[in-house]
């Protein structure tokens, strides 16, 4: 069926859609503008000194072992954040799912963290974790674990990386309980009746009708373990020990506001920004061609 | 050969009861059809029997075994849902040949068998469409058909042509009717449709807020239904029901205006006065001067018949099958006709049948 | 969907958000002053600042929160682009590089009291403090303000448990090494020597002390060219001796920041090296006897150390279009304020900062405050050992936190590699020389 706008005139409609133009120019278009210029610039952080330097900066980003050795560290981040996240995720809403006794504490337990600033969850994790004073880091230090993340790269990561999946569990659990409640319940009981038991019906029924969400999850985790884990990582370990829990967000944000290399900083933002656009990209065409089916 | 027996069957839902106390016997091959209205039990009914409900008490049979609390996936039962529940992001074929991969029936095997229920059902250019590429009766046929490929014990339908329009599911109808006896397979369908019922089954349970009213062939409950609720459910425009009292020895009832029908069938036990409801049902009455008159309200021609509603003059509602046209506002005098009297207890609701002794011969040998 | 944050621009929006209007409040000139300092630090400003808005009847100085040292010169900084620059900014010590190659974002001290003819004598400043906000000719280029220096803290408990002499702290690094495995020995503490700072104390301080320089160029006073020389095998012996305490056990790295000060509070350190400034809290919570010490010196590279530098933040005038001859005037007339004995004693007394003027120095001595508080001479003492020298002025690198986050970085890498003290430093230098290069070009015309 064609529509047709019932305005008459062009003030109205471009009233109507000015706020949302006048906000996606301030703040995205305005600000990407300035990085993509930024990014082609060398200047002090005062702007006194501006050499336009082409694609120097992003030459100079791309020949340096240490961001590349960030881009390869961010990429496993993401992937580890985001697969024990959906998966733990998954694993609880498919209990959720069932007739299980106290199932509304349940799953309002389970909502609670998102609710938490990632910074304060960070906080928290280092009351547990921290092996000087933390609940559990002092008990593992005590049974001869040696455990001081402040100094054993391999430790702080996986804690920054426990730390940041544990705020996206509730979100993605939110997320699957309502995939799972919108199959059909008869679709799963004609999997029992034909025979399919836990783990296969799992398998082969719910997670295929689950796909889209999961996909949709695995975009938005993505995008989250990339960025905003920052108040995470910064809170937790600040990137140390070594480089180790380094992401891209962290660098950019070490390069742009403690060391004041506007250009370097500003290609960093571009190639991430790059990054997102991609990715939503991919989700808008999944999931579009999903919602037309 | 197959045979289901229900011993007992009940469930409670937190303090409600849904199913009291059911006890079924299903034949080697028969069609067994569980009609009610929404409400009675009849879907938990058959959702204790598949195993996707526990039961609070009794035992499910099946050939012996005692399936009650075995996992639905153990009980060798298809079942055809309602709204088909078929497999979204599987293709027709897939769709049946899950429940067969998953038992591990060698590929061949399964290529076989949904080859041939494909042919069956009209299904064979269809098996590599996705559900949402089907019509609503290719799909019901795609659920029949992911039933028959598992060759299972005992099927159920769960009204599986409710979703779909009145002249696709009078074929349909036929066709469930043409395959089951094709196939043989013991069967319990639910329906609250009483056309469906009377078409499809064997013999039907009519079931009554978590009861069994009655368990009988189609006719039988036509004829004689068991009880008030039986007979009030059954029936197309439904049964006439007038309030009287037992008079003339057990031999006739008196109706509230004092006019005496005699029971064409025989006397009925109890003291005179005791009080009953009488059961015509609308085809069976008769226009007749100086019968019961009739004040119509409404006129409703069907052709070759017309249907007449009115009040009688103590204001009970009683509606008449004519044959031919031609009926206008007004009054009609009327009587039932004698030999269809449906004697009932005005208490219990129940039928009361003619006393032993007083069975005519004609009668009897019909039984 | 879930929330997205780019930085795309951040710097320009911060700024759009934060403007600075000096607006004229009942005809008295309205100075804005953004700052860094939180909780009773915070407080105190605030006092000195209502004291010197009730003091005179022609400017109004308001203070602003910015955040984090990092937060608030970044903030200054876009500000200043954006042309809604603060009258004044509060920068921490390693920002002072980047402040001086500011050029016109800036109005130096010295051109401030050129202009105003407020009189700000450096000469009434301590040496060792000047030194470090000065040019290479000795012209101040910012108000010292809230200034402290790295001092060696120890527990008088442990000491004793161990069977030390708690008024007899080590006073040298073989000492501290002894005491460190005799306090290791005897299970005094958890951890025998601990630190803050590492960076600040174990290679700027360690570098003045010593009289080594830490660049050339004079640690970066002469030009902007200079290079790292924190390779050199003083600076590689001490790392050395930490990384092997650390492996022996009687050494504890406790991350980075202020993170050791937190394992001495809790008693858990026998020694940590920290900044002076950790006396309030230790007053407040400490529930042992504790006490303050010279940084321990290494015989083999000095005979008589001389005197530490500072850390901590200086206030540094900015410009911003249209600014007013009266309004820097009242900028200029707050900083010599600031600078009186009696503002300086206080603001040193209640914080625990060593007084930056030798009028607060002399002050605070005067009424007995270092009698009635044992240790508090100490940092002002080792401020002023010896002589200055160009080793001991300061760094005045570019992009210094960088460096700083460089040398820790590669420093907790050699914990968990046991790389030699000499291969960590090597990198250090490689990779810190690319970092002053990189300044060096921004800034070049």
């Amino acid at each position: 069926m064609e529509r047709r706008a019932i305005f008459r005139g062009r003030l109205l409609p471009a009233l109507l859609i000015a706020p949302q133009l006048v906000l996606t120019f301030l703040f995205f278009l305005l600000p990407a503008g300035e990085a993509i210029y930024f990014a082609l610039t060398r200047q002090d952080a005062f702007g006194l000194h501006t050499h336009f330097v082409g694609l120097a900066n992003f030459a100079a980003l791309f020949a340096d072992p240490g961001y590349l050795a960030t881009v390869l560290r961010t990429l496993l981040f993401c992937a580890l954040v985001t697969l024990a996240a959906v998966m733990v995720a998954l694993v609880l809403a498919l209990f959720a799912d069932r007739e299980i006794k106290g199932r509304g504490i349940y799953r309002t337990l389970l909502i609670w963290p998102y609710a938490v600033a990632p910074a304060v969850s960070a906080v928290l994790w280092a009351f547990v974790m921290n092996p000087d004073v933390g609940l559990l880091g002092r008990k593992l230090n005590e049974l001869g674990i040696p455990w001081d993340y402040t100094l054993n790269g391999g430790q702080a990561f996986a804690l920054v990386t426990v730390a940041s999946a544990w705020t996206l569990v509730s979100y993605d659990f939110v997320f699957f309980l309502a995939g799972l409640q919108s199959i059909p319940r008869s679709v799963i009981e004609a999997a029992r009746l034909d025979g399919a038991h836990g783990f296969r019906r799992v398998r082969t029924v719910i997670l295929p009708l689950l796909m889209p969400t999961t996909f949709f999850l695995f975009i938005t985790n993505l995008v989250y373990a990339a960025f905003d884990t920052f108040g995470t990582i910064m809170a937790l370990t600040q990137g140390g020990p070594g480089q180790s829990t380094e992401t891209l967000v962290v660098k950019a944000y070490r390069d742009g506001v403690l060391n004041l290399d506007l250009g370097g900083s500003s290609a960093q933002s571009v190639v991430l920004m790059v990054a997102v656009i991609g990715l939503t990209a991919l989700q808008f065409r999944f999931l579009g061609r999903r919602t037309v089916d | 050969m197959t045979q289901l027996v229900i011993e007992n069957l009940a469930k409670d839902f937190g303090k409600g009861t849904v199913l009291s106390s059911v006890d079924l016997k299903i034949a080697d091959r028969e069609m067994l059809v569980i009609v009610g209205a929404s409400g009675c039990g009849k879907s938990t009914l058959l959702r204790l029997v598949a195993g996707l409900e526990t039961p609070s008490a009794g035992r499910v049979v099946l050939d012996g075994r005692d399936i009650t609390h075995l996992d639905p996936a153990e009980r060798d039962i298809a079942m055809v849902f309602q709204n088909y529940a078929l497999y979204p992001h599987m293709n027709v074929f897939e769709n049946m040949a899950y429940g067969l991969k998953v038992r591990r029936v060698p590929k061949a095997e399964i290529a076989r068998r949904v080859d041939e229920a494909a042919a069956l059902l009209n299904l064979a250019g269809l098996l590599g469409r996705r559900p949402r590429e089907l019509s609503g009766g290719q799909r019901q046929r795609v659920a029949m058909g992911r039933a028959i490929v598992r060759e299972p014990k005992l099927f159920l339908f769960d009204e599986p042509l409710s979703n779909l329009d009145a002249k696709l599911r009078v074929q349909m109808r036929a066709e469930i009717r043409r395959l089951q006896r094709r196939l043989g397979v013991t069967s319990l369908y639910v329906t609250h449709d009483q056309v469906e019922a009377m078409t499809l089954g064997d013999r039907l349970v009519v079931m009554n807020r978590g009861h069994v009213a009655q368990i009988a062939t189609p006719m039988e409950i036509f004829e004689r239904p068991a009880d008030t609720y039986v007979a009030g459910f059954i029936g197309a425009p439904a049964m006439n029901f007038l309030a009287a009292a037992l008079s003339h020895g057990g031999s006739a009832a008196t109706l509230a205006d004092g006019r005496v029908i005699p029971f064409a069938d025989g006397r009925r036990d109890g003291s005179d006065g005791r009080h009953l409801t009488l059961g015509i049902r609308p085809e069976h009455v008769r226009p007749m001067p100086n019968g019961m008159r009739l004040m119509v309200e409404l006129v409703e021609p069907l052709g070759s018949e017309t249907l007449v509603h009115g009040r009688l003059s103590d204001e009970t509602a009683l509606t008449v099958k004519l044959s031919g046209g031609g009926f206008g506002a007004g009054v009609l005098d009327i009587m039932p006709e004698t030999a269809f009297l449906h004697v009932f207890d005005a208490e219990t609701g129940l039928r009361m049948a003619p006393s032993a002794a007083d069975v005519p011969a004609a009668l009897a040998g019909a039984e | 969907m879930m929330r997205r944050r780019t930085f795309l621009g951040g710097a320009a929006s911060l700024a759009a958000l934060s403007p600075t209007i000096a607006l004229a409040q009942g005809g008295r000139t309205a100075v804005v002053l953004w700052h860094a300092m939180t909780g009773a630090l915070a407080d105190e400003l605030n006092k000195l600042v209502a004291r010197f808005n009730a003091s005179q009847k022609t400017a109004t100085v308001t203070t602003v929160f910015k955040g984090g040292y990092p937060q608030t010169l970044t903030a200054a900084i876009a500000a200043w682009r954006a042309g809604q620059a603060p009258h004044i900014a509060q920068v921490f010590d390693v920002g002072t590089g980047s402040m001086i190659a500011a050029g016109p974002a800036v109005k130096p001290l010295w051109q401030l009291v050129k202009e105003t003819g407020v009189a700000i004598p450096p000469a009434h400043y301590v040496p060792a403090i000047r030194g470090y906000y000065s040019l290479e000719d000795g012209r101040m280029a910012a108000l010292p303000f809230n200034s402290s220096t790295a001092v060696m803290w120890y527990d008088k408990d442990a000491f004793e448990k161990a069977g030390l002499d708690p008024e007899t702290p080590p006073a040298t690094w073989p000492e501290v090494v002894k005491a460190a495995e005799t306090l290791k020995a005897k299970n005094a503490a958890r951890y025998a020597v601990t630190t803050s700072w590492p960076a600040w104390v174990h290679f700027e301080q360690f570098a003045s002390i010593h009289n080594v320089p830490y660049a050339t160029e004079d640690d970066g006073f002469k030009g902007l060219d200079s290079e790292l020389l924190i390779d050199s095998s003083p600076f590689a012996a001490n790392l050395q001796r930490l990384l092997d305490m650390a492996k022996s056990g009687t050494f504890k790295y406790a991350g980075r920041g202020s993170a050791g000060d937190r394992v001495f509070y809790a008693g858990a350190a026998a020694i940590a090296f920290g900044s002076s400034g950790m006396r309030g809290n230790l007053v407040k919570s400490a529930k042992f006897r504790w006490a303050d010490a010279y940084l321990p010196y290494d015989p083999a590279v000095i005979a008589k150390p001389i005197n530490s530098i500072i850390g901590g933040a200086s206030f540094w005038t900015m410009t911003a279009p249209h600014r007013t001859a009266v309004e820097y005037k009242a900028v200029a007339e707050f900083l010599a304020f600031l600078g009186k004995p009696d503002q300086d004693a206080d603001w040193s007394a209640q914080t625990g900062y060593v007084p930056v003027t030798l009028g607060g120095f002399a002050k605070l001595k005067r009424d007995g405050f270092f009698a009635k508080n044992p240790g508090t001479e100490v940092p002002i003492r080792q401020l002023s050992r010896g002589p200055v020298t160009n080793n001991s002025r300061g760094i005045r690198l570019g992009n210094m936190p960088e460096i700083r986050v460089i040398i820790l970085e590669e420093w907790e890498r050699a914990m968990e590699s046991h790389a030699s003290a000499k291969d960590v430093l090597a990198k250090v230098v490689e990779r810190g020389n690319k970092v002053l290069r990189a300044f060096q070009k921004s800034v070049a015309d």
